[in-house]
């Protein structure tokens, strides 16, 4: 039988690259990371696509990033961007996964009238699928990369920083993609304001 | 209210159940508890005779070695 984890732990608020660090080789360390950051990235993921994929996919980022731990270099970033960055690739992935299924579903249904389409237009749907409005229209019209970069930094609470290291890209393309996807957003909400009720509501 | 907070608030999602955390914590718990049962939780110490009996149950114990 396994020890209880907390046993003999040191205090719990040790910053996150020291609990990273002592998890390679104390692993049970590693829940301190899942404790801090478990429910801010689910809302992420929840924000990103629904509640029922971000059950399962939240406590995958978890997973992911304990079997990476090793890797991870305090020199290069922090904990919580590294985490949003995992979760982000989640997102893509399961995008991916989605537009697989919804392709097979065109071939078996070629009699139906579902819209073929660039990736980005149906993953953009599927991103999109937990809102509602001006906003969701504007979301699914981002390519992937933009909206990357507007919900790590608007959802997630990440600086342009943080968000750069959460993706591996420079921080100009951060504000780059950002300024891009910011006027996109202002451009299809103009006037309406999201947050006086949806019509579909 | 700006456009980033505007999508922000449109895209505020509920948290999560707390059945969700303890799934998501038990799934990490095995494998956490995987790791420790595959590798030793000290590393190899260096070529010294193997204990046996009582000694190899207490190998800090003084006067030993």
């Amino acid at each position: 039988m396994t020890a209880p984890p907390e046993v003999g732990d040191p205090p719990r608020e040790t910053d996150d690259a020291t609990v990273m660090s002592e998890s390679v080789r104390r692993p049970e360390r590693f829940a301190i990371l899942y404790d801090r950051y478990f429910e801010e990235i689910y809302r992420y993921l929840a924000a990103r696509l629904g509640t029922e994929a971000a059950d399962d996919l939240a406590a995958e980022t978890f997973l992911v990033a304990f079997r990476k731990r090793h890797t991870f270099d305090a020199e290069r970033g922090a904990v919580r961007p590294w985490l949003y960055g995992i979760a982000t690739n989640l997102v893509a992935g399961h995008r991916r996964g989605l537009v697989r299924m919804l392709a097979a579903f065109r071939r078996a249904l070629a009699h139906d009238a579902i819209e073929a389409g660039p990736e980005d237009r149906v993953t953009g749907r599927v991103d999109a699928a937990s809102v509602r409005g001006p906003l969701s229209k504007a979301l699914a019209g981002l390519s992937a990369g933009d909206r990357d970069v507007l919900l790590l930094v608007a959802v997630a609470g990440l600086s342009y920083e943080e968000a750069a290291e959460s993706l591996d890209i420079p921080a100009g393309t951060v504000a780059s993609r950002l300024n891009r996807a910011r006027k996109r957003v202002r451009a299809v909400l103009g006037d309406v304001n999201p947050m006086n009720g949806d019509a579909d509501e | 209210m700006n456009d980033l907070s505007a999508v922000r608030e449109h895209l505020a999602a509920p948290g999560p159940s707390e059945e969700t955390v303890a799934r998501g914590r038990a799934r990490l718990q095995r494998l956490i508890v995987d790791e420790r049962t595959a590798r030793p939780s000290r590393p190899a110490r260096s070529a010294r005779p193997a204990r046996v009996g009582r000694d190899r149950a207490r190998p800090g114990a003084p006067g030993l070695g």
